[in-house]
Formats: C-alpha cells, structure tokens, sequence
C-alpha cells in the first residue's frame, strides 16, 4: 500500500473528542470512577487469592512476590484505562512522563537505586520471608522483601525496616539457611587437668544432652595456652530450630559435669615476683574480726 | 512385654471402666492408664522403677464405651544403625543383615470411631541428621547394632526385627558404616509374639546412581504366615531412590 494512502485513511480516521470536552462529560467520569472504584478491589482481592494459592503450593517468598507483581500489573491497567476515559492520550503523556523520568531519577536516585536492588533480592534470594538474617548489628526475622526495603522484626519485638540498597551493599548473614548449625564454645580448663580427660567429659557432655546431634559428631580441638588457661573448643551440631535452647542448656551442663569430675575451670593468675634489688613486700595480718594483729616486712 | 495382671500382651483393646487403672510395662516404658469422669489419664516413665513423671488426659466424645486400645508402631523418622562391626561389600557381593527398632505405642480411645490420641516412643532415641550440610533429614539413632543373624534371645516385644538385604550393584566396594531405614515405608507383622517387619532390599548401584529401595509388603521368610499388625504409614512408589549409606564426613573448619 501507498504511503500517501495511509497516511490519508490516517487522516480521516474519527477523532476522540477533545480533552476539555471529555471533561466536562459527566458520564466520562462516571466511567473514569466505576473504573477504579471496581477495578481496584478486584485486582487487590485477585491478587490475594493467587498469593495465597501460590504460598499454598511453592513458597511464601514467591506468593509475595507474584502477589505483589499482579497488583502493580493490574493497578497500572486501571490507571491507565482511567485515564484514557477522561481523554488523556496515552502517547503525549508517556512522551512527558519520559521527560519527567529525567528530571525524577536525579531527584529520587536512593529510590530508583532501592527498588533496584529489590529486583536483585528478589532474583537472587539470598534469603525469604521468615528467614531470620543479620545485617550489621541488627538481626531479626524478614517479615517481608517490598520493593524499596525489607522489614523485620526483632526477637525483642521491634520493627526494623532496612533499604534494599543497603542490604545489597553490606554482608548479610541468613542464619536459617541451613537447617543444621554448629555451637561453639569456648571451654577453658586449669593447666594442670589432663586434655584427654576433659575432652572425654565434654563428649560425655554432649551425648547425653538430647538436643544434640550424633552426626555430625561432637567435636573438641585445642585452641592453644591461655594466660590463665588451656583453651579448647567445644562443637555441637543442632537443628537450627533448637540452637538456641542447645545456647542455652549446654554451657550449664559443662559447669554441672566440670563440677562433679573436679575439673577446675580457672580464674585469670598473676604471679608477681620481686626483683632481688627491691626490698620487702610489706604484709598486713588481719584477724577475722578485721583488727590488724601484726605487721611483718 | 509384661502386664500388672500378669503376662498379657499390652496391645490390642483394653477396658479401662471399672477397673483400678491399667499399668503397664513396654520394654523400659512403663504406662498407666486410668478413666476418670470420662477422661482417659495417661502417665509414663521411661525409667526402671521409677513413678510415672509425665501426665496427660483426653476429655473424650460421647461415643467413647470406655476402652483403648494400643497398637505397635514405627517411629515417625527414619531410623540411623550401625553394623556390629563396619564392613565392606565388595562389588557384586550381598548382605542379609537385622535391625533391631525399638517400637512406639499407639493410643486410641475406642467407641463407633477410633479417636487417635497420642504416640509414645518405648526407648527415646537421640536425633541424627542424615544429608550434606546444607539438606538433609532428621532421623533417630538408636543404640541398637545391625547383625548379620538372629538369634531367639535377640528378640523382644517392644523391639522389630527388620530383615534388610543389602546389594552392592556399583563397580566399587561399599563400606557399610552406618544404615538409614526409612520405616515408614514398613509394615508390621506378628508371628508368635515376635514383631516382625517386611524385608527392604537396598540395592546401591554407585555414586551417581545412587540407591533403590524395595520393600516386599510381605511377612519376611523368616518369619511365614506371619499376621499384619499394622500396614505401612507410607506408600512405596516403584524405583524409591533415597539416601541409605553416604552419612557425614570430618569437619570443616575453624575460625
């Protein structure tokens, strides 16, 4: 076809009515409102149902995330068909949402930067919702990943909202990733117990407590001499749900058995000596009652 | 197993209505079950001589005529042994070997329904994780050894003994350390007052292909004409594939 026809049957196409026209037409709108007032609960009440349908099937990072794309899918549709109700054209008003994006993104770049790197977490999922993460000194359980941050609740009930631009950029460690942990702890003992012995009681240790795994196996491993103490290392694997009742438990048990065997576990020592060239140290006597009895040089 | 009255078996229907309560000994639990103001009472120890520690009770429907009845069951994760002794298989060869797995105690209140309402393990086994580090799954583990025979004296009432036929299809030896026995796959079976559970043929085929699990849903040959006691809590599907002897190995690191 001609190019000169076309742009004729272009031409001769009928006109929308103008925008001003358009309204002051009541019935505009009447059309521009059942629009939104219809299509807004629908979309929301749709994209609740395939939320919930998709957390019933797969997961709850996923229901959210499908959830979510739906309502923004469907409340821009809404808008946009509103809009062209009222006579807006669509092309104009992308033309100068383009122009508008310019001058926005320089204005809003943290925002523009967040919701970026939500689509990272999203796509890369280092963790989900319910996970429980640490990021810097915070540490709490995700309530949810939106687009410009990720929520969570703090054991000690606190709302915590962190920019996703943040998360991106910093080391975050998703504690529930795993479903088996190790506890460490730091077991130091007199110098002069046998390291065998204690390693046998702290196995012992282990193997009677029931929130500890058999396998992976209990493990001890000397950490090296201490000021006042040798130190070892004290290894328990747990599922990760009893890790903090096996926190809780273990350390009394090791002092309870430590107790039992006569196994010292020691305070800090300082052996002060005097050089040859300084004289006597003085000592006080005290009786009970707190009366000096004696001096001595 | 050994009854307060004398030497009934505690499974099956017991009438707990007019009578002084119902005590009970499985292996090394030890139950007492009582009806009071239609509610049935429940205490236990896993301890020798000791009182009953742990108490619970059911208000129970209209519908209840007053008796339980106690059913023998496998415990509701896989279940992790060792052999007497570790042993390889060599390529091509096969192994009978016997598990020993301590049994749970199934209660339900009877009437027009059965109302299930609790399992009790006869010996409390630690927890074991069975996988990699990053999956895997819970089990119990139990002191209990595998053998390569049976013998009559191996045999008791709050135990079932499983046949497990053990085959080595890789171009490898396999070392046989430690054994997973997915239990939930087993039925039960009563022969003579033995317990007895169907056989699992555990095929290993080598690293890649991994291990093929079948179950007979039949009364092992050791034990013919053996009655079910109860079926399989899980359905075996052709080709069941799972993780039977890879386990854990050293340690990782330390900071």
């Amino acid at each position: 076809m001609d190019l000169t026809l076309l742009l004729q049957a272009a031409a001769q196409a009928p006109e929308a009515p103008p925008l001003a026209d358009r309204l002051g037409d009541p019935t505009a709108w009447i059309r521009a409102a059942f629009l939104v007032f219809l299509g807004f609960p629908l979309v929301f009440g749709l994209s609740k149902v395939v939320r919930s349908w998709v957390v019933r099937n797969s997961t709850a990072q996923r229901g959210m995330v499908v959830g979510k794309l739906l309502f923004y899918l469907g409340a821009g549709i809404i808008v946009v068909s509103a809009l062209a109700e009222l006579g807006f054209r669509l092309g104009p008003l992308l033309g100068a949402a383009g122009v508008l994006g310019v001058a926005l993104g320089f204005a809003s770049q943290t925002s523009v930067s967040n919701v970026i790197s939500g689509f990272f977490l999203m796509a890369e999922q280092p963790f989900v919702v319910d996970d429980i993460i640490q990021v810097g000194s915070t540490t709490g359980q995700v309530l949810s990943i939106d687009m410009m941050s990720v929520k969570l609740r703090t054991f000690d009930n606190r709302f915590v909202r962190i920019p996703n631009e943040i998360i991106v950029k910093s080391e975050v460690t998703t504690v529930t990733r795993f479903p088996i942990r190790r506890l460490d702890i730091r077991v130091g003992v007199s110098y002069k117990e046998d390291i065998g012995t204690v390693r046998s009681v702290l196995l012992d240790v282990a193997d009677r407590n029931p929130l500890a795994l058999m396998d992976p196996e209990p493990l001890v491993i000397f950490q090296g001499y201490g000021e006042s103490s040798v130190d070892l290392e004290f290894g328990v694997w747990t599922t990760r749900e009893n890790f903090g009742e096996l926190r809780d438990t273990l350390p009394e048990q090791i002092k309870r058995r430590f107790d039992q065997e006569g196994i010292e576990i020691p305070f800090p020592h300082r052996t002060v000596q005097l050089a040859a060239d300084t004289g006597p140290m003085p000592v006080h006597v005290v009786s009970s009652d707190g009366n000096p009895t004696a001096r001595s040089s | 197993v050994r009854s307060s009255g004398g030497s009934r078996s505690p499974w099956g229907a017991h009438d707990l209505r007019g009578a002084d309560g119902l005590d009970l000994e499985i292996g090394p639990l030890k139950l007492r079950l009582e009806e009071r103001a239609g509610e049935v009472w429940l205490a236990r120890s896993d301890s020798q001589g000791a009182a009953p520690a742990k108490g619970t009770r059911w208000a129970t429907t209209d519908d209840w005529d007053g008796r339980v009845a106690l059913t023998p069951a496998f415990p509701d994760r896989p279940v992790v042994v060792e052999p007497e002794g570790a042993f390889w298989l060599v390529r091509g060869a096969r192994a009978r070997i016997y598990v020993r797995v301590p049994l749970w105690v199934h209660l339900e209140a009877l009437g027009q329904e059965r109302t299930s309402l609790v399992s009790v393990p006869t010996v409390t086994g630690s927890d074991t994780w069975w996988g990699t580090y990053e999956e895997g799954e819970l089990c119990y583990w139990f002191a209990t050894s595998a053998r390569r025979s049976v013998e009559d004296s191996l045999f008791q009432e709050h135990l079932a003994m499983c046949p497990v036929q053990l085959e080595n299809r890789s171009a490898d030896s396999l070392p046989i350390e430690r054994i997973a026995l997915r239990v939930g796959y087993l039925s039960l079976y009563s022969q003579n007052g033995r317990i007895w559970a169907d056989e699992t043929t555990v095929r290993y085929q080598g690293e890649a292909e991994g291990t093929q699990l079948d179950v007979t849903g039949q009364p092992p040959p050791e034990a013919p004409g053996a009655d079910l006691l109860v079926p399989a809590r899980l359905k075996t599907t052709r080709g069941l594939r799972a993780l039977t002897f890879s386990r854990l190995r050293a340690v990782q690191g330390w900071i």
